[in-house]
């Protein structure tokens, strides 16, 4: 029942999707701040929703161990 | 048995509970839309946990060990079974005699269509049964093929101990009932007159038992979408070792590639209706005039899905057709790789011609020359599919069987069908034909003909396999043409009436249409009566018929190396595949190394 | 030598497990895409991107960090339960799911204003609270199945090399963040 934690790798990864958030985070304001200021911002944001939604798919998804097998 | 009552009260239980409820809530009547919405949904979830979604299932997500079902023998059938040979079974039952049921109802309306004038269904009446067949028959040719030979044949076909989510797989099965119950249980709120398209504005302002229409579709559209997922996501990871894409029998990769349609649209489909649905029961305004709503973004929706539709049904019918030709013919199939991607082409191109059922609902007129070509280009892939099925006959050794006698009404119909399309893609033409019968006779060709034809084409080829019995060949072969013949008889008249425009879905015509009319309702008689022959070789021969030899045709393809019905798990042994399936008459050409202990996989 | 049957089925069996059920899952993603496409489409059809004045937008901003501070925190939870932590895997579900309550309450709230400046009875009003709704019903899902997740953990289910419950219904809480990302701006920025 006790596993073993593995502290070093649970930090590592912590710290990556922190990072990532923090991108998103960024993202989202900078896309509020376009959609306020300018007029007709289709264009503009979907850029910011195309990366924000990269992010989250690669990062958080783990889109791509669907393409390998195993854990 | 005792599943299958307790799904029936948790279900009634869930009704009364949900429609009580709402009543308590918010007042109103019980059988308004909203109480009938919710009624549905809590009946629909007990008649799941009922069934044994609770017991082989949901436990676990509380932490309690599953319990499935241990039944054995024809009680299998009646509980939450997750083999898949068993669900296809369920599927092929289910959806015969929905088939006969929809049967049924056509020859009430053609009774009342033999002469002009009303006989005896008012019109009201008429647009109500006429609805009801519509919705029958499209959920027969849509999940009839696929949740039938698609779960029996894809997991024994491609090597594989069961289908990838085998509890999802019975769960999409065991939604099928509470759609029937759903549909039928519609006239009790004064049915649906609004055909199987659901066209608002009617469909918005009629009668409650189209809400009933909306959640059994929704419904039926949630088990498309699962077994859909079943069926892609077991294709591509639990083949057989060697099975690789380039060796795959060619109803796989045709169920495979429905699946992948199915499994992505069938969403529109529940979308438009869901909107349908927030337009009568919560004051929304999606398809209504007066509060800035259009009703021609329903019929977008709803064609983004219905058009991909004729694709799902008539994909896994071109996989079954292929199959029979080829194992009948006794030659390698023509141009495997162009079939396959002539598949690929059909579904690409199948989400991109939608608005050629609108040229003349007022939408843009520069969306109608996109449309037209691209419609008329779907021809192409199809077209490559038909190639292969003739060129695997041209100079075959054929053996003159049930299945080969139906294959080839399937090209004469399915060539009819697709040459009438032409009339009908075509903007200048269509807008003197649609509405009229000659759009009836259209899709009765391509669908009855296209797809009817192969599930019961598969339905006589499987038999052996299924049943471990063979069925009466002559008596077979007697209705292979009666209902070839028959079902032209009634549809070739009907092009002619359409042509000079007699309007569909409605119950009266002009005198002048009184000759063919009278002489495709006596058709429509003697096509129906061919039915009793099908239903009664297939009934009896199931109990009765001589014991059948595991592979009768001599068929390459894994199902047929099995013995008949294959045991529970299906192979002893991994099977390895060596070679294409269908390299008949190639000298030393293989499909399966033998399944002998040392022909398994080496550890 | 040839394998038994039952270990030769088993082996293979183990080896596509986990490629079958994210596969199955990513399947289930593609398929609810094309649903909030079809909401999302109806949206742009019926009014394009008109936006009224009364548009509460830094609603929807805070509302749309929230759901992002939910999303790292779902992802901490799966990250802590693959290296062994099963402290981490309760702490982190549990703020997930308060994140998403507040998300929840948030459009509650949103819900019951657009209500009176753009009822249901206009077009613009129609598509709006259905997305939102259709969204609000995702995460609603979303909760639940991560209260089951959750209790599941606390009483010891789920290892580093067996959780796949925890990854199956973390994917489902980003997939509707995903759908939020597009939403968002879709009915508050365009």
């Amino acid at each position: 029942m006790t596993t073993k934690v593995d502290v070093q790798g649970l930090r590592a990864k912590s710290r990556l999707g922190i990072r990532v958030a923090v991108w998103l985070g960024i993202l989202t304001v900078i896309e509020y701040f376009i959609a306020v200021e300018v007029t007709n911002p289709l264009v503009w944001l979907l850029p910011f929703v195309a990366a924000k939604g990269w992010l989250i798919m690669r990062y958080f998804m783990h889109v791509d161990a669907l393409f390998e097998g195993g854990h | 048995m005792r599943p299958l009552i307790r799904a029936v009260v948790l279900g009634l239980v869930g009704y009364v509970a949900g429609a009580w409820l709402t009543v308590a809530v918010r007042g109103g009547s019980p059988s308004d839309d909203v109480a009938v919405t919710f009624g549905f949904i809590l009946g629909l979830i007990g008649w799941l946990m009922g069934i044994g979604v609770w017991n082989a299932w949901a436990r676990e997500w509380f932490g309690l060990p599953a319990k499935p079902d241990q039944a054995t023998g024809w009680q299998r059938y009646l509980t939450f079974n997750t083999d898949h040979k068993v669900i296809g079974v369920q599927y092929l039952v289910t959806f015969i005699t929905v088939l006969l049921l929809g049967g049924f109802m056509a020859l009430i309306m053609r009774w009342e269509l033999a002469n002009p004038g009303q006989d005896f269904l008012d019109p009201d009446t008429y647009n109500k049964l006429m609805s009801m067949h519509g919705i029958l028959m499209i959920a027969t040719a849509v999940a009839g093929i696929l949740g039938a030979f698609g779960n029996y044949l894809v997991p024994l076909m491609i090597g594989a101990r069961d289908m990838a989510f085998p509890r999802v797989n019975a769960m999409s099965f065991w939604l099928i009932p509470p759609v029937a119950i759903g549909l039928l249980s519609a006239p009790l709120l004064g049915s649906f007159d609004s055909g199987w398209t659901a066209y608002p504005p009617l469909s918005v302002v009629n009668e409650g038992g189209q809400v009933l229409f909306i959640l059994a579709v929704i419904t039926f559209g949630l088990s498309s979408i699962l077994g859909g997922l079943n069926i892609v996501t077991t294709v591509a990871t639990m083949r057989a070792p060697g099975m690789s894409w380039g060796r795959l029998p060619i109803f796989v990769w045709a169920a495979f590639a429905a699946s992948v349609l199915s499994l992505l649209i069938t969403q529109f489909f529940a979308a438009s209706l869901i909107l349908i649905l927030l337009d009568r029961a919560a004051g929304t305004t999606f398809f209504l005039a007066e509060g800035g709503g259009d009703a021609l973004l329903y019929q977008h929706l709803f064609w983004f899905y219905s058009h991909p539709a004729v694709y799902i049904m008539v994909l896994p019918a071109f996989g079954v057709m292929l199959e029979i030709i080829t194992h009948l013919a006794r030659k390698p199939l023509f141009a495997y790789k162009v079939v396959v991607a002539g598949f690929w082409g059909i579904v690409g191109l199948s989400v991109a011609v939608w608005a050629h059922h609108m040229f003349t609902s007022g939408m843009a007129e520069s969306l109608h020359a996109p449309f037209m070509a691209l419609t008329e280009a779907i021809s192409i892939p199809t077209g490559l599919v038909f190639l292969g099925a003739l060129g695997t006959l041209w100079q075959g050794r054929l053996q003159s069987k049930t299945p080969l006698w139906l294959a080839f009404g399937w090209l004469f119909n399915f060539t009819i069908g697709g040459i009438t399309g032409i009339y009908l893609a075509d903007v200048a033409t269509d807008i003197h034909l649609q509405d009229t019968y000659f759009v009836v006779a259209h899709f009765h060709y391509t669908i009855v003909g296209g797809t009817i034809f192969a599930l019961i084409a598969g339905s006589y080829f499987w038999f052996p396999k299924i049943t471990g019995r063979m069925y009466h060949e002559r008596l077979g072969k007697i209705f292979a043409v009666w209902l070839t013949v028959g079902f032209n008889l009634v549809f070739i008249p009907l092009f002619w009436v359409g042509i000079n425009g007699m309007n569909r879905r409605i119950a009266d015509y002009p005198e002048f249409f009184a000759g063919p009319n009278a002489f495709a309702s006596v058709a429509a008689y003697i096509l129906g009566a061919g039915f009793l022959l099908y239903a009664g070789n297939l009934l009896w021969s199931a109990r009765r018929g001589p014991a059948a030899d595991p592979n009768p045709w001599g068929a390459r393809t894994l199902e047929w190396q099995l013995p008949s019905p294959p045991p529970e798990h299906n192979f002893p042994l991994l099977p390895e595949v060596v070679g294409h399936p269908y390299d008949y008459g190639i000298p030393g050409s293989v499909h399966v190394a033998p399944m002998t202990p040392e022909g398994g996989e080496e550890a | 030598m040839a394998l038994s049957a039952g270990a030769a089925h088993e082996r293979a069996e183990a080896l596509s497990r986990p490629r079958a059920n994210r596969l199955g899952l990513w399947l289930f993603f593609a398929s609810e895409t094309f649903l909030f496409a079809a909401f999302i489409s109806a949206r742009f059809v019926s009014s394009g991107t008109y936006k009224p004045e009364e548009l509460n937008q830094p609603l929807a901003l805070f509302l749309t960090v929230v759901l992002l501070g939910s999303s790292i925190s779902a992802y901490l939870a799966e990250t802590s339960i693959a290296h062994g932590n099963r402290q981490g895997l309760i702490r982190y579900l549990s703020i997930t799911i308060l994140l998403g309550l507040a998300f929840l309450v948030g459009v509650g709230f949103e819900f019951k204003e657009a209500i009176e400046y753009f009822p249901p009875e206009t077009i613009y009003g129609s598509n709006f609270l259905a997305l939102i709704g259709l969204h609000g019903f995702h995460v609603f899902t979303g909760v639940v199945a991560l209260a089951v997740v959750l209790r599941l953990g606390t009483k010891g289910h789920f290892e580093p090399d067996d959780y796949w419950g925890v990854e199956g219904v973390v994917k489902y809480w980003h997939f509707v963040d995903l759908a939020w990302v597009v939403i968002f701006p879709t009915l508050y920025l365009f």
